[in-house]
């Protein structure tokens, strides 16, 4: 039960979030298939429910449905109290979705929503601006069904260029619909009749199912031909119809558009191109105006009533039937995905002992067959590292509902406008990320943004826009929210810090444009209501920025007062990997993330100065604070030598120097957690295994800095 | 564990339990079978800044960094010297993997359970508090050990036994 329990979870959240997207484009313009696949969302919400017996959710559920059916076919109104009222609907179920277990709390809520949402039914007026939508269900079952087949996405390049030249010769391209008697006992023998018939009048170069499938009879009594060439439809249908045990014939003709462009669209596509998902697909099927009296029906008649298709709307339904990926892609437990990423890790480390051992040995296959091994392995861990990336539209998407209440309850008209939302980062990134980005919007809206006659006095558009935008660059993922709204003065930063006694009046003096927009990061800076009310910004910018640091990230900012601001979050692109710089400290490697390290140097004797007590060095004019490894870690004493290397780390603000027994060069290593029994242990972020299967510390730079001894 | 607990507890009842047994010392000692998961020949061990004085260190366990706790620190006996014989007996605490370095793994045996006393008030040079009971087979005397205090710390122990002294008294 639990294990369906979390099926149920992951299912669900998916359904609502698709709800929601459906729900906001709604609002912008109202169209068809969000209503179509609302329907399928709720549906399908309503009957997963159902099976877990969740009988609130499947109830309330059940009364989105029918609303949503009465508006497929027209008969209630669409408007914003109606998308209001849907949000609301949909929160409830997301707010039982999120309390399983205590769900019967909410029971009172769901019966008044349910209410509401039946009483809005009845209301039951028909909309002009929203057009009925039909699935092919309500198409009528009698014939084809006016089902025109998606033949763009079936035809290959060959068929592609004949169809070219046909057109070139200006001739048309039909669809033939057969339908054979039930039970008929020779349909191979009646579809090559049909073919053969077919052909005198032009060329076939498709048909559903394929020509083997006819002739071995692996179809029930219905199929397609697609022809081209110039026929008399009248007589080829008297023709076709002359055949015994042919029930039905239909001949439509098909508008297909070839350009390269429309292939790319299609063809392109993550479309099943089986027979039986294509009949599961109604977005892919384009509708010909459904024949009446569709039991005899007159094909004079048929080819000129049916209109000829719409190609631009052929292509909106082809590349909304290509965001449906589901059918490619299986849930897998993330505990398993780990686990699987771990054993590869074990791979790697082994396979390093293997070539080793290998070397010693010296025999030409022996290394032509480790060579393999090792490009082999190799490709397997770029690939098992793929698994755990995912697209950070998974956090993105949250954000289009976020800003929309956030500019209702601010009275205030927002863009955001989303870009780069397939850009992949590790999946623990993707669930960390998230709330920085949320405080990020929050302040863009309640502070950056003005209100309209704020905006309009100003000369700029009346709708702010906030750009939410991601993309790769090297090992890293930028993540940047930028707003055209007030932007933020440094000047009143800088009197604000020093108010707060944040900086001291010389610093003050020193402070440039850049540094001091950084000061909203300090951390004591924000808290006050005033400073944010003036500066426009810094909520809890400190909180920001220590938790994209703590993912090994960095924030900044950028701003041009009166024209908007802009903050670039860099990430690593996983958590599980980093380059580090190993160091050798008391015959024990430890490993320093190469984001803390600023520089290495050796030094002599005479550059360590010492001032009240503790040793200082002097570089470049900057007085650095200068420890021995050794000793913050409590692992031995400091040694006088001819010369130490020494490592200049930086955390935040802090920036020091580690002397080192020596530097060995840097490496990626995959992170590893400590032990629960032994993970606070302050200065240690975690552990790696080397290639050796040694187990080596990575430090904690921030941690080490941030002890009192400092 | 609980198999351990009941079978402790219910001592009318004719119960085995298995042990692995271990030595350390001069002392035999035993865990439950149930919590543990191999045995290694000692290995590399990482040492551990600024962690409890018996943590030895960490270890690579197939890709899994485990902590690794010297027994005789432990148990405040004299440190010992590390040689072919010496173990680590990898056990499952709280859902997690720890390491238990001691000086050599006689054998996993059978016992009944009615053979297994409750700790006595000391046990020569050891720690009663990290002690679940006594087992006695013939001459041989097993103690067997409390592995969820093994990496609790002294003060933490201290405190529990404050507690549990004053709700017995209530």
């Amino acid at each position: 039960m639990e294990e369906y329990r979390d099926l149920f979870l992951a299912e669900a959240n998916d359904y609502l979030q698709s709800l929601n997207r459906c729900l906001l484009e709604m609002e912008k313009t109202p169209k068809g298939e969000q209503l179509t696949e609302m329907f399928r969302a709720a549906h399908s919400l309503k009957g997963m429910a159902g099976t877990m017996g969740y009988d609130l959710i499947s109830g309330l559920t059940h009364e989105m449905e029918s609303l949503l059916d009465q508006l497929r076919s027209g008969e209630a109104a669409v408007d914003k109290d109606f998308t209001n009222l849907l949000f609301d609907a949909v929160d409830l179920v997301q707010l039982l979705v999120d309390n399983l277990e205590s769900q019967d709390n909410f029971s009172a809520e769901v019966k008044a929503l349910e209410k509401k949402l039946q009483d809005w039914g009845k209301q039951g007026q028909i909309h002009e601006h929203l057009p009925p939508v039909r699935d092919e269900q309500s198409a009528g079952d009698g014939g084809a069904g006016g089902k025109r087949i998606a033949w763009e996405d079936l035809i290959n390049e060959f068929e592609k260029e004949m169809l070219k030249d046909a057109f070139s010769r200006g001739e048309k391209v039909y669809q033939i619909y057969i339908c054979l008697r039930r039970g008929s006992l020779l349909k191979s023998v009646r579809a090559f009749m049909v073919l053969k018939n077919t052909e005198k009048q032009g060329e076939v170069i498709k048909t559903l199912p394929s020509i083997p499938d006819l002739e071995e009879e692996t179809f029930d009594r219905e199929f397609f031909l697609l022809l081209i060439g110039k026929p008399d439809i009248a007589s080829l249908t008297q023709s076709l119809e002359n055949i015994s045990e042919v029930e039905k014939v239909e001949i439509t003709k098909v508008q297909m558009n070839i350009e390269p462009k429309f292939e790319e669209a299609t063809l392109q596509g993550d479309f099943p191109t089986d027979r039986a998902n294509m009949q599961k697909r109604p977005t892919n099927m384009e509708e010909v105006a459904s024949l009446k009296g569709a039991s005899s029906p007159s094909v004079l008649e048929n080819s000129n009533v049916v209109p000829e298709m719409d190609i631009s709307q052929v292509i909106k339904r082809a590349r909304t039937a290509s965001n449906r990926t589901a059918e490619k892609t299986i849930r897998v437990e993330t505990a398993k995905l780990d686990n699987l990423v771990n054993l590869v890790g074990e791979l790697i480390i082994n396979r390093t002992r293997v070539i080793e051992l290998g070397k010693k040995i010296e025999d030409e296959l022996l290394e032509d067959s480790l060579e393999q091994l090792e490009r082999i392995t190799a490709e397997l861990q770029s690939a098992v590292m793929t698994l755990r990336m995912v697209p950070i539209k998974q956090v993105f998407d949250r954000f289009p509902r976020m800003v929309r209440d956030l500019s209702v309850e601010k009275q205030k008209e927002i863009e955001l406008i989303i870009s780069g939302e397939e850009t992949e980062l590790d999946r623990t990134l993707v669930n960390q990320v998230g709330d920085p980005l949320v405080h990020l919007l929050r302040n863009a809206i309640d502070h950056g943004l003005e209100d309209r006659e704020e905006r309009v006095k100003k000369g700029k558009d009346p709708v702010g826009k906030i750009y939410l935008e991601a993309h790769h660059e090297g090992s890293h993922v930028v993540v940047s929210v930028e707003d055209d709204g007030r932007g933020i003065d440094p000047a009143i930063i800088k009197d604000k810090a020093l108010e707060k006694n944040i900086i001291s009046p010389e610093e003050a003096d020193k402070i440039g444009r850049e540094e001091a927009l950084r000061l909203i990061f300090r951390s004591g800076f924000s808290t006050s209501r005033e400073v944010t009310d003036i500066s426009g910004r810094g909520v809890g910018m400190d909180v920001v920025k220590a938790s994209i640091e703590a993912i090994n990230g960095t924030v900044e900012v950028k701003s041009e007062p009166g024209r908007g601001c802009k903050f670039v979050l860099r990430l690593p692109l996983t958590l599980a990997i980093i380059r580090t710089l190993m160091v050798e400290s008391s015959k024990e490697v430890y490993a320093v993330p190469i984001e803390a390290v600023r520089e290495n140097l050796y030094i002599e004797p005479q550059d360590i100065k010492t001032i009240q007590g503790g040793k200082v060095i002097t570089l470049r004019e900057e007085v650095l604070p200068l420890y021995s490894l050794k000793e913050i870690l409590g692992m031995g004493k400091f040694e006088e030598q001819d010369i130490y290397p020494v490592v200049v780390v930086q955390a935040g603000d802090k920036k020091a120097g580690f002397i080192v027994d020596e530097l060995l060069g840097q490496q990626e290593v995959v992170i590893k957690s400590l032990s629960k029994f032994v993970n606070d242990i302050k200065g240690i972020a975690g552990a790696t295994v080397l290639g050796d299967g040694r187990v080596t510390l990575i430090l904690d730079v921030a941690g080490l800095l941030e002890d009192g001894r400092f | 564990m609980t198999n351990n607990k009941d079978a402790l507890s219910n001592k009318d009842a004719v119960s085995e339990v298995q042990m692995v047994a271990f030595r350390l010392e001069n002392e035999e000692f035993a865990i439950d079978i149930h919590q543990v998961r191999e045995v290694l020949k000692i290995t590399q061990v990482t040492p551990l800044p600024q962690s409890a004085h018996f943590i030895e260190g960490i270890i690579n366990l197939r890709g899994e960094v485990i902590p690794v706790v010297d027994l005789r620190k432990r148990f405040e006996l004299p440190s010992g010297e590390r040689n072919d014989q010496t173990r680590i007996i990898i056990v499952e605490i709280q859902d997690s993997n720890v390491g238990l370095i001691v000086d050599s793994v006689t054998e996993v045996m059978r016992l009944s359970s009615s053979l297994i006393q409750p700790p006595p008030s000391k046990v020569a040079g050891t720690r009663t508090d990290l002690i679940q009971g006594v087992g006695k087979i013939s001459d041989r005397l097993l103690i067997i050990l409390d592995l969820n205090r093994i990496l609790t710390s002294e003060e933490k122990i201290a405190l529990e036994e404050v507690t549990l002294g004053e709700n017995m008294e209530v």
